[in-house]
Protein backbone atom coordinates (compact mmCIF):
# COMPACT_ATOMS: atom_id res chain seq x y z
CA UNK A 1 0.00 0.00 0.00
CA UNK A 2 2.72 2.65 0.87
CA UNK A 3 4.76 1.35 -2.05
CA UNK A 4 1.81 1.83 -4.25
CA UNK A 5 1.64 5.61 -2.62
CA UNK A 6 5.09 5.85 -3.25
CA UNK A 7 5.13 5.19 -6.85
CA UNK A 8 2.23 7.42 -6.90
CA UNK A 9 3.93 10.68 -5.79
CA UNK A 10 6.97 9.89 -7.69
CA UNK A 11 4.51 9.32 -11.12
CA UNK A 12 2.56 12.48 -10.38
CA UNK A 13 6.12 14.38 -9.45
CA UNK A 14 7.27 13.10 -13.10
CA UNK A 15 4.29 14.42 -14.66
CA UNK A 16 4.76 17.71 -13.43
CA UNK A 17 8.68 18.39 -14.42
CA UNK A 18 7.37 16.62 -17.67
CA UNK A 19 4.70 19.58 -17.82
CA UNK A 20 7.20 21.88 -17.16
CA UNK A 21 9.96 20.57 -19.94
CA UNK A 22 7.04 20.54 -22.55
CA UNK A 23 6.13 24.28 -22.36
CA UNK A 24 10.03 25.40 -21.60
CA UNK A 25 10.64 23.10 -24.80
CA UNK A 26 7.66 24.44 -26.81
CA UNK A 27 9.34 28.81 -25.69
CA UNK A 28 12.28 27.45 -26.97
CA UNK A 29 11.14 25.97 -30.16
CA UNK A 30 9.26 29.18 -30.90
CA UNK A 31 11.80 30.95 -30.17
CA UNK A 32 14.22 29.47 -32.71
CA UNK A 33 11.72 29.16 -35.57
CA UNK A 34 10.57 32.73 -35.12
CA UNK A 35 14.53 33.91 -35.05
CA UNK A 36 14.89 31.39 -38.17
CA UNK A 37 12.43 33.15 -40.17
CA UNK A 38 13.00 36.61 -38.98
CA UNK A 39 16.71 35.99 -40.39
CA UNK A 40 15.75 35.77 -43.88
CA UNK A 41 13.60 38.81 -43.91
CA UNK A 42 15.83 39.84 -47.38
CA UNK A 43 14.86 36.32 -48.87
CA UNK A 44 11.67 37.04 -48.40
CA UNK A 45 11.37 40.45 -49.55
CA UNK A 46 13.36 39.52 -52.67
CA UNK A 47 10.66 37.04 -53.46
CA UNK A 48 8.12 39.44 -52.69
CA UNK A 49 9.48 42.02 -54.77
CA UNK A 50 9.99 39.41 -57.86
CA UNK A 51 6.03 39.02 -57.56
CA UNK A 52 5.85 35.63 -55.66
CA UNK A 53 2.32 35.72 -53.87
CA UNK A 54 2.66 36.21 -50.20
CA UNK A 55 0.49 32.64 -49.67
CA UNK A 56 3.50 31.03 -51.93
CA UNK A 57 6.09 32.43 -49.52
CA UNK A 58 4.06 31.87 -46.40
CA UNK A 59 3.74 27.94 -47.65
CA UNK A 60 7.30 27.96 -48.05
CA UNK A 61 8.14 28.66 -45.67
CA UNK A 62 5.61 26.68 -43.32
CA UNK A 63 7.08 23.53 -45.18
CA UNK A 64 11.02 24.46 -44.40
CA UNK A 65 9.71 24.76 -40.36
CA UNK A 66 7.83 21.45 -40.91
CA UNK A 67 11.14 19.93 -42.03
CA UNK A 68 13.04 21.33 -39.58
CA UNK A 69 10.72 20.00 -36.85
CA UNK A 70 10.75 16.73 -38.34
CA UNK A 71 14.74 16.23 -38.72
CA UNK A 72 14.91 17.77 -35.10
CA UNK A 73 12.06 15.45 -33.77
CA UNK A 74 14.23 12.66 -35.32
CA UNK A 75 17.34 13.28 -33.66
CA UNK A 76 15.39 13.89 -30.78
CA UNK A 77 13.42 10.84 -30.62
CA UNK A 78 17.56 9.20 -31.06
CA UNK A 79 19.15 11.53 -28.13
CA UNK A 80 16.01 10.43 -25.84
CA UNK A 81 16.30 6.59 -27.06
CA UNK A 82 20.52 6.58 -26.07
CA UNK A 83 19.66 8.87 -22.93
CA UNK A 84 17.03 5.91 -21.73
CA UNK A 85 19.50 3.32 -22.37
CA UNK A 86 21.74 5.14 -20.20
CA UNK A 87 19.47 6.08 -17.56
CA UNK A 88 18.67 2.11 -16.80
CA UNK A 89 21.80 1.63 -17.24
CA UNK A 90 23.20 3.86 -14.49
CA UNK A 91 19.84 3.26 -11.87
CA UNK A 92 19.66 -0.25 -12.40
CA UNK A 93 23.50 -0.55 -11.14
CA UNK A 94 23.05 1.83 -8.18
CA UNK A 95 19.84 0.18 -7.17
CA UNK A 96 20.64 -3.72 -7.92
CA UNK A 97 17.32 -3.75 -9.97
CA UNK A 98 16.11 -5.16 -12.76
CA UNK A 99 13.53 -2.47 -12.80
CA UNK A 100 13.30 -0.48 -15.89
CA UNK A 101 13.16 3.26 -15.41
CA UNK A 102 12.70 4.67 -18.52
CA UNK A 103 10.76 3.14 -21.03
CA UNK A 104 10.88 4.93 -24.90
CA UNK A 105 7.36 3.71 -26.08
CA UNK A 106 5.35 4.38 -29.17
CA UNK A 107 2.77 6.60 -27.01
CA UNK A 108 5.56 8.87 -26.09
CA UNK A 109 7.58 8.86 -29.16
CA UNK A 110 4.20 9.92 -31.10
CA UNK A 111 3.49 12.44 -28.53
CA UNK A 112 6.88 14.45 -28.95
CA UNK A 113 7.04 14.27 -32.74
CA UNK A 114 3.40 15.41 -33.15
CA UNK A 115 4.22 17.86 -30.39
CA UNK A 116 6.93 19.11 -32.10
CA UNK A 117 5.66 18.88 -35.54
CA UNK A 118 2.46 21.32 -34.48
CA UNK A 119 4.81 23.81 -32.68
CA UNK A 120 7.01 24.08 -35.94
CA UNK A 121 4.53 24.89 -37.87
CA UNK A 122 2.78 27.19 -35.88
CA UNK A 123 6.12 28.97 -34.66
CA UNK A 124 6.96 29.21 -38.73
CA UNK A 125 3.58 30.28 -40.05
CA UNK A 126 3.52 32.82 -37.35
CA UNK A 127 6.64 34.00 -38.29
CA UNK A 128 5.95 33.85 -42.30
CA UNK A 129 2.42 35.61 -42.13
CA UNK A 130 3.91 38.15 -39.88
CA UNK A 131 6.93 39.22 -42.52
CA UNK A 132 4.57 37.92 -45.60
CA UNK A 133 1.73 41.28 -44.69
CA UNK A 134 4.78 43.54 -44.35
CA UNK A 135 5.86 45.59 -46.96
CA UNK A 136 9.23 44.81 -48.90
CA UNK A 137 10.93 47.24 -49.02
CA UNK A 138 10.43 47.43 -45.07
CA UNK A 139 12.09 44.09 -44.94
CA UNK A 140 15.03 45.63 -46.85
CA UNK A 141 15.39 47.92 -44.31
CA UNK A 142 14.21 51.02 -46.72
CA UNK B 1 27.67 54.14 -24.57
CA UNK B 2 28.10 50.52 -25.29
CA UNK B 3 24.90 50.12 -22.92
CA UNK B 4 23.21 52.38 -24.64
CA UNK B 5 23.42 50.91 -28.19
CA UNK B 6 23.25 47.12 -26.56
CA UNK B 7 19.69 48.54 -25.01
CA UNK B 8 18.49 50.14 -29.06
CA UNK B 9 19.57 46.58 -30.25
CA UNK B 10 17.37 44.64 -27.87
CA UNK B 11 14.33 47.67 -28.16
CA UNK B 12 14.52 47.31 -32.29
CA UNK B 13 13.08 44.13 -31.74
CA UNK B 14 10.98 44.24 -29.10
CA UNK B 15 8.56 40.86 -29.60
CA UNK B 16 12.13 38.74 -30.70
CA UNK B 17 13.53 39.99 -27.12
CA UNK B 18 10.95 38.96 -25.45
CA UNK B 19 10.61 35.81 -26.37
CA UNK B 20 14.06 34.94 -25.85
CA UNK B 21 13.58 36.59 -22.16
CA UNK B 22 10.24 34.82 -21.84
CA UNK B 23 12.64 31.21 -22.37
CA UNK B 24 15.58 32.17 -20.38
CA UNK B 25 12.93 32.66 -17.64
CA UNK B 26 11.62 29.05 -17.74
CA UNK B 27 14.66 28.14 -18.40
CA UNK B 28 15.78 30.07 -14.93
CA UNK B 29 12.93 28.83 -13.15
CA UNK B 30 13.76 25.45 -13.70
CA UNK B 31 17.41 25.87 -12.69
CA UNK B 32 16.27 27.84 -9.66
CA UNK B 33 14.14 24.48 -8.93
CA UNK B 34 16.83 22.52 -9.32
CA UNK B 35 19.55 24.30 -7.17
CA UNK B 36 16.67 23.98 -4.24
CA UNK B 37 16.13 20.69 -4.81
CA UNK B 38 19.59 19.91 -4.57
CA UNK B 39 20.61 21.90 -1.73
CA UNK B 40 17.24 22.39 -0.04
CA UNK B 41 16.61 18.29 1.18
CA UNK B 42 19.50 17.79 3.06
CA UNK B 43 19.57 21.86 5.30
CA UNK B 44 16.12 20.67 5.62
CA UNK B 45 16.51 17.27 7.05
CA UNK B 46 19.75 18.90 9.16
CA UNK B 47 17.18 21.59 10.48
CA UNK B 48 14.70 19.00 11.52
CA UNK B 49 17.28 17.22 12.96
CA UNK B 50 18.98 19.65 14.93
CA UNK B 51 15.68 21.62 15.74
CA UNK B 52 15.87 20.19 19.28
CA UNK B 53 19.62 20.07 20.00
CA UNK B 54 19.89 16.70 20.43
CA UNK B 55 23.20 15.84 17.62
CA UNK B 56 23.10 11.60 18.59
CA UNK B 57 20.32 8.78 18.21
CA UNK B 58 20.70 5.76 18.80
CA UNK B 59 18.77 3.15 17.45
CA UNK B 60 18.99 -0.97 17.50
CA UNK B 61 21.87 -2.50 15.80
CA UNK B 62 21.68 -2.07 12.01
CA UNK B 63 18.51 -0.03 11.61
CA UNK B 64 17.23 3.83 11.39
CA UNK B 65 14.87 5.24 14.38
CA UNK B 66 11.85 3.46 13.89
CA UNK B 67 12.48 2.17 10.54
CA UNK B 68 11.79 -1.35 12.35
CA UNK B 69 9.95 -2.76 15.57
CA UNK B 70 13.06 -3.98 16.73
CA UNK B 71 14.08 -1.96 20.70
CA UNK B 72 17.27 -1.28 22.69
CA UNK B 73 17.34 -3.75 25.83
CA UNK B 74 18.04 -2.82 29.60
CA UNK B 75 17.21 1.75 28.88
CA UNK B 76 18.43 1.93 32.69
CA UNK B 77 22.23 0.30 31.90
CA UNK B 78 22.51 1.94 28.34
CA UNK B 79 21.39 5.06 30.41
CA UNK B 80 24.34 4.61 33.12
CA UNK B 81 26.99 3.53 30.15
CA UNK B 82 26.27 6.99 28.29
CA UNK B 83 26.17 9.18 31.54
CA UNK B 84 29.70 7.94 32.33
CA UNK B 85 30.67 9.77 29.47
CA UNK B 86 31.34 13.92 30.13
CA UNK B 87 30.92 15.30 27.05
CA UNK B 88 27.16 13.59 26.91
CA UNK B 89 24.67 16.37 28.44
CA UNK B 90 21.03 15.10 28.27
CA UNK B 91 19.82 11.60 27.31
CA UNK B 92 16.30 10.97 26.03
CA UNK B 93 15.27 7.48 25.97
CA UNK B 94 11.32 6.96 23.60
CA UNK B 95 9.92 3.97 23.21
CA UNK B 96 7.48 3.43 19.69
CA UNK B 97 4.29 1.73 19.31
CA UNK B 98 0.64 1.67 18.57
CA UNK B 99 -2.28 2.00 20.32
CA UNK B 100 -5.91 1.90 19.88
CA UNK B 101 -8.56 4.54 21.35
CA UNK B 102 -12.28 3.73 21.71
CA UNK B 103 -14.10 6.89 20.60
CA UNK B 104 -18.30 5.66 21.37
CA UNK B 105 -18.34 2.70 19.09
CA UNK B 106 -15.72 3.37 16.98
CA UNK B 107 -11.90 2.14 17.48
CA UNK B 108 -9.13 4.92 16.33
CA UNK B 109 -5.53 3.83 15.97
CA UNK B 110 -2.25 5.69 16.28
CA UNK B 111 1.18 5.99 16.86
CA UNK B 112 2.49 6.37 20.05
CA UNK B 113 5.49 7.66 21.97
CA UNK B 114 6.58 7.15 25.50
CA UNK B 115 8.48 9.84 26.38
CA UNK B 116 10.40 11.59 29.22
CA UNK B 117 8.61 15.06 29.38
CA UNK B 118 11.47 16.70 31.50
CA UNK B 119 14.05 15.61 27.98
CA UNK B 120 12.00 14.85 24.99
CA UNK B 121 12.15 16.17 21.35
CA UNK B 122 9.71 14.68 19.66
CA UNK B 123 6.98 16.95 19.73
CA UNK B 124 5.99 20.56 20.89
CA UNK B 125 2.87 21.54 23.03
CA UNK B 126 0.93 23.55 21.45
CA UNK B 127 -1.39 24.50 24.41
CA UNK B 128 -2.74 23.09 27.57
CA UNK B 129 -0.40 20.75 30.07
CA UNK B 130 2.31 18.52 28.95
CA UNK B 131 2.16 14.31 29.77
CA UNK B 132 3.42 15.33 33.69
CA UNK B 133 1.44 12.32 35.11
CA UNK B 134 1.14 8.64 34.59
CA UNK B 135 -2.37 9.08 33.44
CA UNK B 136 -1.99 12.06 30.87
CA UNK B 137 -1.83 11.41 27.08
CA UNK B 138 -0.75 14.50 24.50
CA UNK B 139 -2.39 14.46 21.22
CA UNK B 140 -2.13 15.80 17.66
CA UNK B 141 -5.14 17.80 16.24
CA UNK B 142 -5.49 15.22 13.32
CA UNK B 143 -6.11 12.62 16.06
CA UNK B 144 -7.73 14.92 18.43
CA UNK B 145 -10.48 15.24 15.04
CA UNK B 146 -10.56 11.73 14.50
CA UNK B 147 -11.51 11.37 18.10
CA UNK B 148 -14.00 14.07 18.59
CA UNK B 149 -12.71 14.50 21.43
CA UNK B 150 -10.91 17.69 23.83
CA UNK B 151 -8.45 18.88 26.13
CA UNK B 152 -9.81 17.32 29.45
CA UNK B 153 -11.54 14.28 28.21
CA UNK B 154 -11.05 10.99 29.93
CA UNK B 155 -10.62 8.08 26.67
CA UNK B 156 -10.27 4.55 26.86
CA UNK B 157 -6.63 3.68 25.64
CA UNK B 158 -5.58 0.03 24.71
CA UNK B 159 -1.85 -1.03 23.50
CA UNK B 160 -3.39 -4.27 21.61
CA UNK B 161 -6.25 -6.54 20.70
CA UNK B 162 -6.50 -10.10 20.78
CA UNK B 163 -8.15 -10.82 17.61
CA UNK B 164 -9.49 -14.38 18.96
CA UNK B 165 -11.25 -13.08 22.04
CA UNK B 166 -12.33 -9.76 20.66
CA UNK B 167 -10.65 -7.94 23.50
CA UNK B 168 -8.46 -5.27 24.31
CA UNK B 169 -5.27 -5.66 26.04
CA UNK B 170 -3.29 -3.52 28.57
CA UNK B 171 -6.10 -1.11 28.64
CA UNK B 172 -5.87 2.21 30.68
CA UNK B 173 -8.27 5.14 31.21
CA UNK B 174 -5.94 8.40 30.32
CA UNK B 175 -6.94 11.94 30.15
CA UNK B 176 -5.78 14.32 27.02
CA UNK B 177 -3.90 16.81 28.03
CA UNK B 178 -3.29 18.92 25.32
CA UNK B 179 -2.78 18.84 21.32
CA UNK B 180 1.00 18.81 20.23
CA UNK B 181 2.57 18.60 17.43
CA UNK B 182 5.12 15.80 16.40
CA UNK B 183 8.08 17.29 14.98
CA UNK B 184 8.50 13.94 13.09
CA UNK B 185 5.27 13.53 12.56
CA UNK B 186 3.85 13.16 8.73
CA UNK B 187 0.64 14.77 7.54
CA UNK B 188 -2.45 13.06 8.16
CA UNK B 189 -0.63 10.73 10.54
CA UNK B 190 -2.45 10.09 14.01
CA UNK B 191 -0.07 10.97 17.19
CA UNK B 192 0.16 10.97 20.65
CA UNK B 193 2.74 10.70 23.64
CA UNK B 194 2.40 9.41 27.15
CA UNK B 195 5.55 8.74 29.58
CA UNK B 196 7.22 6.32 28.83
CA UNK B 197 6.95 4.15 32.19
CA UNK B 198 3.14 4.29 30.92
CA UNK B 199 3.38 2.70 27.98
CA UNK B 200 5.75 -0.07 29.40
CA UNK B 201 3.33 -1.02 31.66
CA UNK B 202 0.15 -1.06 28.90
CA UNK B 203 2.88 -2.99 26.31
CA UNK B 204 3.44 -5.95 29.01
CA UNK B 205 6.75 -7.57 30.23
CA UNK B 206 8.32 -7.89 26.66
CA UNK B 207 8.53 -4.27 26.65
CA UNK B 208 9.96 -3.48 30.17
CA UNK B 209 12.44 -1.22 30.49
CA UNK B 210 13.58 -1.15 26.38
CA UNK B 211 13.58 1.45 24.12
CA UNK B 212 13.36 2.24 20.67
CA UNK B 213 15.13 5.26 20.13
CA UNK B 214 17.81 7.26 22.70
CA UNK B 215 17.89 11.10 21.58
CA UNK B 216 21.26 12.43 23.03
CA UNK B 217 22.37 16.14 23.70
CA UNK B 218 25.60 16.91 23.52
CA UNK B 219 28.36 19.54 25.75
CA UNK B 220 28.63 22.76 24.24
CA UNK B 221 31.79 22.62 22.51
CA UNK B 222 32.14 18.67 22.27
CA UNK B 223 32.69 17.08 19.43
CA UNK B 224 29.26 14.69 18.24
CA UNK B 225 31.23 12.50 16.13
CA UNK B 226 33.93 11.57 19.03
CA UNK B 227 30.71 10.94 21.13
CA UNK B 228 29.64 8.62 18.64
CA UNK B 229 32.49 6.84 17.97
CA UNK B 230 32.85 6.40 21.47
CA UNK B 231 29.42 4.83 22.07
CA UNK B 232 29.84 2.35 19.27
CA UNK B 233 32.70 1.00 21.18
CA UNK B 234 30.52 0.92 24.74
CA UNK B 235 27.30 -0.15 22.96
CA UNK B 236 27.93 -2.72 20.71
CA UNK B 237 24.12 -3.52 20.07
CA UNK B 238 23.20 0.07 19.53
CA UNK B 239 23.90 2.25 15.92
CA UNK B 240 24.93 5.26 16.81
CA UNK B 241 24.01 8.32 14.20
CA UNK B 242 25.04 11.49 14.42
CA UNK B 243 23.21 14.20 12.01
CA UNK B 244 26.65 14.03 9.65
CA UNK B 245 25.84 10.48 9.68
CA UNK B 246 22.05 10.30 8.96
CA UNK B 247 22.31 13.15 6.49
CA UNK B 248 24.57 10.91 4.40
CA UNK B 249 22.11 8.01 5.24
CA UNK B 250 19.65 10.43 3.47
CA UNK B 251 21.75 11.55 0.55
CA UNK B 252 22.30 7.95 -0.40
CA UNK B 253 18.22 6.45 -0.21
CA UNK B 254 17.20 10.45 -1.85
CA UNK B 255 20.26 10.00 -4.55
CA UNK B 256 17.75 10.03 -7.37
CA UNK B 257 16.17 13.25 -6.66
CA UNK B 258 19.89 15.18 -6.22
CA UNK B 259 20.38 13.65 -9.46
CA UNK B 260 17.81 14.34 -11.28
CA UNK B 261 18.37 18.07 -10.18
CA UNK B 262 21.71 17.73 -11.59
CA UNK B 263 20.56 16.74 -14.95
CA UNK B 264 17.41 19.01 -15.25
CA UNK B 265 19.67 21.97 -14.25
CA UNK B 266 22.31 21.39 -16.51
CA UNK B 267 19.97 20.93 -19.10
CA UNK B 268 18.04 24.09 -18.65
CA UNK B 269 21.26 25.91 -18.54
CA UNK B 270 22.05 24.75 -21.81
CA UNK B 271 18.89 25.81 -23.24
CA UNK B 272 18.93 29.31 -21.85
CA UNK B 273 22.95 29.63 -22.93
CA UNK B 274 21.69 28.37 -26.70
CA UNK B 275 18.45 30.09 -26.67
CA UNK B 276 20.94 33.50 -26.20
CA UNK B 277 23.69 32.60 -28.31
CA UNK B 278 21.08 31.35 -31.10
CA UNK B 279 19.15 35.41 -30.74
CA UNK B 280 22.65 37.44 -30.03
CA UNK B 281 24.08 35.54 -33.57
CA UNK B 282 21.16 36.53 -35.93
CA UNK B 283 21.41 39.90 -34.19
CA UNK B 284 24.84 40.09 -35.20
CA UNK B 285 24.19 38.52 -38.50
CA UNK B 286 21.86 41.53 -39.54
CA UNK B 287 23.95 44.00 -37.83
CA UNK B 288 26.73 43.28 -40.34
CA UNK B 289 27.16 46.48 -42.29
CA UNK B 290 26.59 48.19 -39.30
CA UNK B 291 28.89 46.81 -37.20
CA UNK B 292 31.69 47.09 -40.13
CA UNK B 293 30.60 51.06 -40.57
CA UNK B 294 31.10 51.30 -36.40
CA UNK B 295 34.54 49.71 -37.01
CA UNK B 296 35.42 51.66 -40.18
CA UNK B 297 34.59 54.83 -38.47
CA UNK B 298 37.38 53.40 -35.51
CA UNK B 299 35.66 51.55 -33.09
CA UNK B 300 37.57 49.47 -31.23
CA UNK B 301 36.97 45.67 -31.41
CA UNK B 302 36.85 45.90 -27.28
CA UNK B 303 34.05 48.01 -27.70
CA UNK B 304 31.93 45.76 -30.53
CA UNK B 305 32.70 43.10 -28.09
CA UNK B 306 31.47 44.68 -25.05
CA UNK B 307 28.58 45.53 -26.73
CA UNK B 308 27.47 42.54 -27.83
CA UNK B 309 28.25 40.68 -24.28
CA UNK B 310 26.59 43.57 -22.77
CA UNK B 311 23.31 42.33 -25.02
CA UNK B 312 23.24 38.60 -23.87
CA UNK B 313 23.92 39.38 -20.63
CA UNK B 314 21.02 42.27 -20.47
CA UNK B 315 18.47 39.03 -21.62
CA UNK B 316 19.93 36.36 -19.30
CA UNK B 317 19.11 38.88 -16.41
CA UNK B 318 15.72 39.62 -17.27
CA UNK B 319 15.43 36.17 -17.78
CA UNK B 320 16.81 35.41 -14.74
CA UNK B 321 14.45 37.98 -12.33
CA UNK B 322 11.04 37.21 -14.26
CA UNK B 323 12.26 33.27 -13.70
CA UNK B 324 13.04 34.00 -9.66
CA UNK B 325 9.10 34.56 -9.37
CA UNK B 326 8.48 32.01 -11.73
CA UNK B 327 10.57 29.13 -9.84
CA UNK B 328 9.69 29.83 -6.50
CA UNK B 329 5.61 29.44 -7.43
CA UNK B 330 6.52 25.92 -9.50
CA UNK B 331 9.31 25.02 -6.70
CA UNK B 332 5.81 25.29 -4.46
CA UNK B 333 3.72 22.82 -6.55
CA UNK B 334 6.36 20.51 -6.95
CA UNK B 335 7.31 20.24 -2.90
CA UNK B 336 3.12 20.10 -2.03
CA UNK B 337 3.64 16.72 -4.63
CA UNK B 338 6.85 15.42 -3.36
CA UNK B 339 5.28 16.05 0.58
CA UNK B 340 2.87 13.59 0.56
CA UNK B 341 5.38 10.59 0.15
CA UNK B 342 3.65 8.55 2.87
CA UNK B 343 5.70 8.62 6.28
CA UNK B 344 7.77 11.57 5.23
CA UNK B 345 8.08 14.04 8.33
CA UNK B 346 5.77 17.45 7.75
CA UNK B 347 8.83 19.73 8.52
CA UNK B 348 10.85 18.58 5.31
CA UNK B 349 11.04 20.46 2.61
CA UNK B 350 12.29 18.84 -0.97
CA UNK B 351 12.21 22.92 -2.10
CA UNK B 352 13.94 25.13 0.28
CA UNK B 353 14.50 28.66 -0.77
CA UNK B 354 18.14 29.16 0.03
CA UNK B 355 19.26 32.85 -0.59
CA UNK B 356 22.50 31.19 -1.48
CA UNK B 357 20.70 28.82 -3.94
CA UNK B 358 18.78 31.84 -5.84
CA UNK B 359 22.63 33.38 -5.76
CA UNK B 360 23.95 30.28 -7.24
CA UNK B 361 21.39 30.01 -10.16
CA UNK B 362 21.69 34.16 -10.69
CA UNK B 363 25.39 33.36 -11.17
CA UNK B 364 25.11 30.67 -13.79
CA UNK B 365 22.77 32.63 -15.72
CA UNK B 366 24.75 35.52 -16.01
CA UNK B 367 28.04 33.51 -16.66
CA UNK B 368 26.24 31.57 -19.51
CA UNK B 369 25.43 34.68 -20.46
CA UNK B 370 28.77 35.87 -20.87
CA UNK B 371 29.51 32.73 -22.36
CA UNK B 372 26.80 33.13 -24.95
CA UNK B 373 27.53 36.68 -26.22
CA UNK B 374 31.32 35.66 -26.58
CA UNK B 375 30.97 33.61 -30.16
CA UNK B 376 28.92 36.08 -31.75
CA UNK B 377 30.95 38.40 -30.37
CA UNK B 378 34.19 37.11 -31.74
CA UNK B 379 32.70 36.84 -35.33
CA UNK B 380 31.31 40.50 -34.93
CA UNK B 381 35.29 41.78 -34.05
CA UNK B 382 36.60 39.64 -36.63
CA UNK B 383 33.87 40.65 -40.08
CA UNK B 384 36.01 41.84 -42.56
CA UNK B 385 35.30 45.24 -42.87
CA UNK B 386 35.73 46.10 -46.39
CA UNK B 387 34.07 43.61 -47.23
CA UNK B 388 31.37 43.16 -44.94
CA UNK B 389 30.71 47.09 -46.21
CA UNK B 390 30.57 46.08 -50.17
CA UNK B 391 28.11 42.71 -49.34
CA UNK B 392 25.48 45.71 -47.59
CA UNK B 393 26.17 48.32 -50.50
CA UNK B 394 25.42 46.02 -52.63
CA UNK B 395 22.02 44.74 -50.38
Amino acid sequence: METSRTFQVVSRFHRAIGVITIVASSVFLLCIMVLKVDERRRDIAALRLMGISRSSVVRTIVIESALVAVLGSVLGVALGWVTSLFVNWHYQALYRTPLEFSIVTAPVVVFAVSLSLVLGIGAGLLASVRLARTPPLQLFGR
Amino acid sequence: MRTALAQASLIRHRSRTLLAVLGVAIAAAMLLDMVMLATGMRESFRELLLSRGFEVRLAPKGTLPFDTDATIPGVKAVTAVLRSNPDIREISAVMGGSIHIQAGDRDVSSAVLGIDPSVQGDYVSLSGRDVKSADAIAVNDYLLGKLGARIGDTVNVASGYDPQTRTYTGQRKLVITGPVKFIYGAKDQAGAAMRRETLEAMSGPEKRDRASLFMIRVRKGADAERVRDWIETQLPNVTAISVATAIAQVDQRLSYFRQLAFILGAVSLFVGFLLVTTLVTVSVNERAGEIAVMRAIGVSKTHVVQQIVIEGVAISVAGAVLGLGLGLVTARYLNAILSSFPGLPMAIDFFLFQPRAAWSALGLLIASGIASGVYPAWRAASLPIAESLRREAIA
